[in-house]
């Protein structure tokens, strides 16, 4: 059982799935966030290191301010490795150098966004919510009004049903 | 579940299931009448117009309260016993029942019953516990076969002796001049075929490093980890277990080579002269995994060098090792399987790159795995039988094409001989798994029915008739 952010992940559920437990990833940022900490598809939550679980909570705490991804360099099949004795911090200190000088990666032409950098969760996300609904009442548009009435928004009929709308539409919405 | 329980357990079962409800019916104390069901009523009357149908409505529920839920009565316990017919009593011989010890007696494979005369003839595994089938695994079809049948066997066929006869010719030279891939459609016997070679090399005292499911280390489901040095992704605990496994099937061999060259990292210092045995102990010490790949690496290196024993590097799936695989990078792209480092040095091997100093290598094509298809580079390189017709401006990948050039494909035929296949009937049938006595016409009747592929033969021939 590991607490991320004051979400539980139970033990046995596999990681990509346990991510979707936060309020604000889905299945997609589940595996984007996967993929970002090298996590296999069938890892479970207890098979996570300490590292990872540290890594996962300090992203998710504040994803904007997570630092840039390295380009790793992968070996072509001509490559021969350095021996194993090669100290690490020359390796690093190779690696640093030439990331220092690489241009920044290109998928399709474009430069590559991190779908992640602008990810919010939990009470971030809430709070978003919260602001824009704030924000339409301000302004005075049809749309504040509705929420103000606890009535549907998004042009839906009001003889019938509706129900959801007048149990969830409020102003003071999360 | 047990495919075969005896009647007599079954009875048994019933009885019990008898007693424990009779024993139940008598702790209960008697059920009370039960109570009286209400009719619908309407409270301060009907809306105005709705009269007519709030009567229909209560009519509705007279016929529900007379429609009642029919009361299930328990089988007469005489009926219950009563086999299925007279003629042929649902009794199973006494082959079936459990604790009889049936089990198909076959000569042993090796090289004595390897002979031309035994074409055609079953032999047995031995049952030791370094077997490599027992070690490594099975390929998954294989597996499901082998769970069924009593014993593990297999047919002695033509392209069996030829096998032989290509790791005899190999026992002295480097792998580079015998890097083989076994192709031929779906179910003609690749995996039993390299199955087969991976037993002779063990029974004749070779080093076996079998794979018999690459496409398990391409598919994430195993720890990965970038690494700096090699600028591959390392696969620490698929590392862990190939060395586990290696030392298992090879201990006795293990045990007297040598390590020529030490082993020094930042945290492992292994002198030269420690045996590969002992190095692979020092690796399996750290349950974390994190020497696996390198101790790993370090031990092919050796295995390269040393001369004392032929090495025998087999691998089923390998097409699975020549595309993309499943695992992703930071940014979401598939990392390629080359960029792995157990896919890597198989390649290596493969490819030729790297070579043992005396031994094979050798792959098999696996046509019916949807999520690794084989891809073009290997078709070109292999002229394979296309299911499509293919463009020249379809993408190739160079790395992949690299890898497999200098492959010599072996084509298995397409159909057993009617020797081979009639061996691959008598076991089934020494084994009592087929319905009906009529073994000639049921033997023909398949054999033409499945156009002689081995695998239709028996799973869609005789394991799914019907005929009695």
């Amino acid at each position: 059982m590991v607490h991320i952010l004051g979400t539980l992940l139970k033990d046995h559920f596999k990681v990509k799935y346990a991510l979707t437990k936060f309020y604000g990833i889905g299945v997609n940022r589940s595996n984007q966030l996967c993929a970002r900490f090298q996590i296999h598809d069938t890892c479970r939550v207890k098979e996570l290191t300490p590292y990872q679980i540290t890594a996962i909570a300090s992203f998710l705490s504040s994803p904007s301010t997570a630092p840039a991804l390295p380009q790793y360099p992968l070996a072509p099949p001509t490559f021969t490795p350095p021996p194993p004795n090669t100290a690490s911090s020359d390796l690093l200190a190779k690696f640093k150098a030439q990331q220092a000088n690489a241009p920044p990666l290109k998928m399709k032409n474009k430069e590559w966004r991190d779908p992640l950098k602008s990810l919010k969760v939990e009470s971030d996300l809430r709070n978003e919510i919260r602001e824009n609904i704030a924000h339409q009442r301000m302004i005075g548009s049809y749309v504040g009004r509705r929420h103000a009435m606890h009535l549907p928004v998004r042009g839906q009929n009001t003889q019938n049903n509706a129900r959801t709308a007048k149990k969830l539409n409020t102003m003071e919405r999360w | 579940m047990s495919l075969l329980s005896s009647n007599a357990r079954h009875v048994a079962l019933v009885q019990k299931s008898l007693a424990a409800g009779a024993l139940r019916a008598a702790s209960q104390p008697a059920k009370a009448a039960p109570k009286e069901r209400k009719a619908a009523q309407s409270i301060g009357g009907v809306k105005k117009g709705r009269k007519e149908k709030w009567e229909t409505k209560k009519k509705q529920e007279k016929i529900h309260k007379t429609k009642d839920i029919p009361r299930f009565t328990r089988m007469a316990e005489t009926k219950l016993m009563m086999p299925k017919t007279f003629q042929r009593p649902a009794t199973l011989p006494e082959a079936f029942k459990a604790g009889s010890g049936h089990v198909l007696e076959l000569p042993l494979f090796g090289r004595e019953t390897l002979v031309p005369r035994n074409v055609g003839k079953a032999v047995s595994y031995s049952d030791a516990p370094n077997n490599a089938a027992k070690v490594f695994g099975l390929p998954r079809k294989m597996f499901f076969e082998y769970r069924i049948l009593s014993s593990p066997c297999s047919v002695v066929r033509d392209v069996t002796l030829q096998a032989v006869e290509t790791l005899e010719k190999a026992k002295a030279s480097s792998s580079l001049d015998s890097r083989i891939v076994l192709h031929g459609r779906a179910g003609c016997g690749k995996s039993f075929l390299l199955h087969q070679a991976v037993q002779y090399a063990q029974a004749e005292g070779w080093v076996v490093f079998y794979v018999p499911r690459a496409a398990s280390l391409v598919n994430s489901t195993t720890t990965f980890a970038y690494d700096l040095r090699t600028q591959t992704y390392l696969q620490p605990h698929a590392s862990y277990r190939t060395l586990d496994k290696l030392l298992k099937a090879n201990s006795a061999l293990f045990a007297k080579l040598p390590m020529k060259k030490a082993l020094v990292t930042e945290k492992l210092n292994v002198p030269a002269g420690t045996t590969l045995a002992d190095l692979v102990q020092i690796a399996l010490k750290d349950r974390s995994a994190g020497n696996s790949a390198v101790v790993l690496d370090a031990l092919t290196s050796e295995l390269q060098a040393q001369t004392q024993f032929p090495v025998l590097l087999a691998v089923d799936d390998f097409q699975a090792l020549l595309q993309d695989s499943s695992y992703k990078d930071h940014f979401l792209r598939p990392i390629k399987a080359n960029h792995l480092s157990l896919p890597r040095l198989i390649l290596d091997f493969a490819s030729g790159k790297r070579t043992f100093a005396k031994g094979a290598v050798v792959t098999a094509l696996t046509n019916s795995d949807t999520n690794f298809n084989v891809p073009l580079e290997i078709q070109d390189a292999l002229d394979l039988p296309r299911a499509h017709p293919v463009s020249p401006y379809q993408r190739r990948d160079g790395d992949v094409q690299g890898y497999v050039h200098g492959l010599t494909g072996f084509k298995l035929p397409d159909r057993m001989s009617s020797d081979e296949m009639a061996g691959l009937f008598s076991v089934w049938k020494d084994d009592m798994a087929l319905t009906t006595d009529k073994y000639d016409e049921l033997f023909l009747s398949k054999y033409v029915e499945s156009d002689g592929n081995p695998r239709d033969f028996v799973w869609k021939g005789l394991l799914s008739t019907f005929s009695t």
